[in-house]
């Protein structure tokens, strides 16, 4: 299994020549080409409290933060019950061997140190238990109310400090959440936080919206509206409520996606039984076409540098992804595979591209490289849409429908692996989930 | 002719009938037993290596005629050996005795004298060899040849004693014990398997062991130079670290040879990720 390459330098010339060169001046070299993928052990205590209510914070705490870690799928929390070492005080350097026994590859301890009748410190120290030192140490000081946020960066922190990438549990996700039945569905914009804690409507009772999107560079999101019709789309600023209409577009079907600096939106409309894209500069409000073709293009995304564009086009006869130019030039189809694509979405780490596929009866959601290569198919369900990337570009969330008149529609998340497939709670059924960027 | 045919026809009928009856009781050979052959290749010139076999000197000969006597001359003081050299040069080339030049005299083709050895034997001026003096290679005199060659036999002993007592001071490393090595950091290497670029995050890490397989020390080696593969990237601290807490995590390696120690005291390990 393991493909192993052996490279013995053996100075093979001086051997040759010398004939007996001392093998002590060989020095054996050796690939290692195959490692496991198994997520990392980590060992998380309770975080330390002064008195018995941060105790009982350090020990929520510490529950979310392994919640976090094992919901990435990336790392593995180990039983508190299993620890060996009772930590007192975070200042001295655990007893590493108790950590080695238990097999935990890193350490994070903490504790929580009041600060004010609504104030508290946390502070945490991230260990490698092998190397035997500190990889981090992080202090936030935070009102109690915002303990999960607390939680969720310190999650972000060994994420990070563990797997070289940024973390996204301190992050949005907004969604419909739908109630009642198919045919008489309420659609209402809701948020909750990434692990589905904190849910919230975001207007009023009488919204019908759907397919919200978040601008990449800030808590805004855009999505349509069918209170009254024509659909109206509007731009909804999370953090302060505040709502602005930007119009009613024809032939729209979804709301428009941000560009990745948030000063364009890209979308699309029908002039003249056309179909296009086109760009809105969000200052100007002013609008360019950016196909012309006479096919149907739809479902535009930037690329995290804002140069490209990947879209879905009928134009070679089936639905399929392209991608061009930001200013529409140089489009090139990606997709060739059987079936028909739709609902691309540029990684935010600009390595992939999310999109759905309706192939024999069949919805799946996949990825591929930006320029076609390495298609992989993620999951695959009667109905699966909506894909949407974590900030960090390692996860996504969908929307996955159940059969019948009685179906369920809920938000499912997986990673880029496909293997981490997991259901998020949400209060009532939940369709168009969007990620935010990682909060400030 | 054409009584020919007919002979022919009824020799060759003859013939049939005959080697029917004489073949009818012959059975069939018993189906014999399969044995199952490998292939091996042979590699040209054999893994292990004596340790400090002298070259163009044939091991398997010097074995066997060599008493210990040539031993106790050589290992007598030098004055002993130059005397011995006086009274076996004196006579005649061809008028030595048998007995007098052990079996190993006989010039070995592949026994060249070394000059630096024949150098020894030269005290002693003889006008009839000065061609020999000139040329060290001609000079195949027995008494040459007995000095050289006894040296050169107290040499072999000893080296063919530390080929017996210290194997691994010259054997290569298998590939099967550098697989039991492999195998083990595949358990305890976590690859960056998300990274991006994965395949260029080359780690180099020189690894220093302790007898018992124990970790002395573990460095990354030529750090600039890998990182240039992938400027910039996240993920080479990450990449970085994970190789060193496997090569920590794995230890001991007591599966490794503790008579090859020298081989693997000082290794150069490339994690070098392929998905």
């Amino acid at each position: 299994m393991t493909r192993i390459f052996l490279t013995v330098l053996a100075a093979s010339a001086s051997f040759a020549t010398l004939g007996l060169a001392t093998p002590a001046s060989a020095q054996i070299e050796v690939d290692i080409t195959q490692g496991n993928i198994d997520p990392v052990p980590i060992a998380v205590p309770d975080f330390i409290g002064t008195d018995p209510q941060t105790a009982e914070l350090g020990r929520q705490i510490a529950d979310v933060i392994r919640a976090d870690l094992e919901r990435s799928g990336l790392f593995r929390a180990l039983d508190p019950a299993s620890f060996l070492e009772t930590q007192t005080d975070i200042d001295y350097e655990p007893t590493f061997a108790d950590w080695r026994i238990i097999k935990a590859d890193a350490l994070a301890s903490g504790r929580i140190v009041r600060d004010g009748p609504d104030k508290v410190r946390v502070e945490f120290r991230l260990w490698d238990v092998f190397a035997g030192k500190q990889l981090k140490g992080i202090r936030f000081s935070t009102s109690n109310e915002n303990w999960r946020r607390t939680a969720h960066k310190a999650s972000d922190a060994i994420y990070t400090a563990l797997t070289g990438e940024e973390g996204y549990f301190d992050s949005r996700i907004v969604f419909v959440d739908q109630r009642g039945p198919k045919t008489n569905r309420t659609k209402r914009l809701a948020v909750m936080d990434s692990d589905g804690h904190n849910p919230q409507y975001l207007l009023g009772g009488s919204d019908l919206v759907i397919s919200p999107r978040f601008d990449p560079a800030s808590q805004t999101v855009t999505y349509m509206s069918y209170e009254t019709l024509p659909a109206q789309v509007y731009m909804l600023d999370i953090n302060t409520g505040r709502r602005e209409r930007l119009g009613s577009f024809p032939g729209m079907t979804f709301a428009p996606r941000f560009s990745p600096d948030g000063s364009q939106l890209i979308l699309t409309m029908v002039k003249d039984g056309n179909s296009d894209l086109y760009a809105m500069d969000l200052r100007s409000r002013s609008t360019k076409r950016l196909t012309t073709d006479p096919g149907i293009d739809v479902s535009g995304s930037y690329s995290p540098d804002g140069k490209r564009i990947v879209f879905q086009s009928d134009r070679g006869g089936t639905p399929q992804l392209y991608t061009m130019n930001a200013n529409g030039s140089g489009a090139k189809r990606i997709s060739f595979g059987d079936g028909r694509f739709n609902s691309p979405v540029w990684s935010p780490r600009g390595d992939k591209i999310a999109f759905v596929r309706q192939n024999k009866g069949k919805f799946a959601i996949g990825v591929m490289d930006p320029d076609g290569k390495n298609m992989r198919i993620l999951t695959d369900d009667w109905s699966v849409d909506m894909p949407s990337w974590s900030p960090n570009g390692r996860v996504i969330i969908f929307t996955k429908e159940t059969r019948g008149t009685n179906g369920k529609s809920e938000l499912w998340s997986v990673d880029l692996t496909g293997r981490n497939l997991k259901r998020i709670d949400t209060p009532g059924q939940a369709t168009d989930p969007a990620w935010s960027a990682l909060l400030e | 002719m054409r009584a020919g045919l007919p002979i022919s026809l009824g020799l060759h009928a003859a013939v049939l009938w005959g080697g029917s009856i004489a073949f009818s009781n012959a059975k069939p050979l018993e189906e014999g037993q399969i044995v199952p052959v490998t292939l091996v290749s042979i590699a040209d010139v054999t893994d292990i290596r004596a340790a400090i076999e002298p070259p163009k000197v044939k091991p398997e000969p010097a074995m066997e005629p060599e008493p210990e006597e040539p031993m106790q001359v050589l290992t007598a003081a030098d004055n002993a050996a130059e005397e011995a050299d006086e009274t076996r040069i004196a006579p005649d080339e061809e008028s030595v005795p048998e007995p007098v030049v052990p079996p190993e005299a006989e010039p070995d083709d592949e026994v060249e004298p070394e000059p630096e050895k024949v150098v020894e034997a030269k005290p002693v001026f003889d006008l009839d060899r000065i061609s020999t003096l000139i040329d060290k290679r001609k000079d195949v005199s027995t008494t040459a040849n007995t000095q050289q060659a006894t040296e050169a036999d107290e040499e072999r002993l000893v080296y063919a004693d530390r080929a017996r007592e210290g194997i691994g001071t010259g054997t290569k490393m298998t590939v099967s014990e550098l697989n039991a090595l492999q195998t083990a950091m595949y358990r305890c290497w976590r690859m960056p398997a998300d990274a991006a670029d994965l395949e260029l995050l080359v780690v180099r890490l020189q690894v220093d062991m302790l007898p018992g397989g124990f970790v002395r020390d573990v460095k990354v080696i030529d750090r600039a130079a890998q990182r240039r593969r992938a400027p910039g990237n996240a993920f080479w601290d990450v990449a970085e670290m994970r190789a060193v807490q496997a090569v920590t995590k794995c230890a001991p390696y007591d599966f490794l040879p503790e008579e090859k120690f020298d081989q693997w005291e000082s290794l150069i390990l490339n994690f070098r990720p392929k998905l």
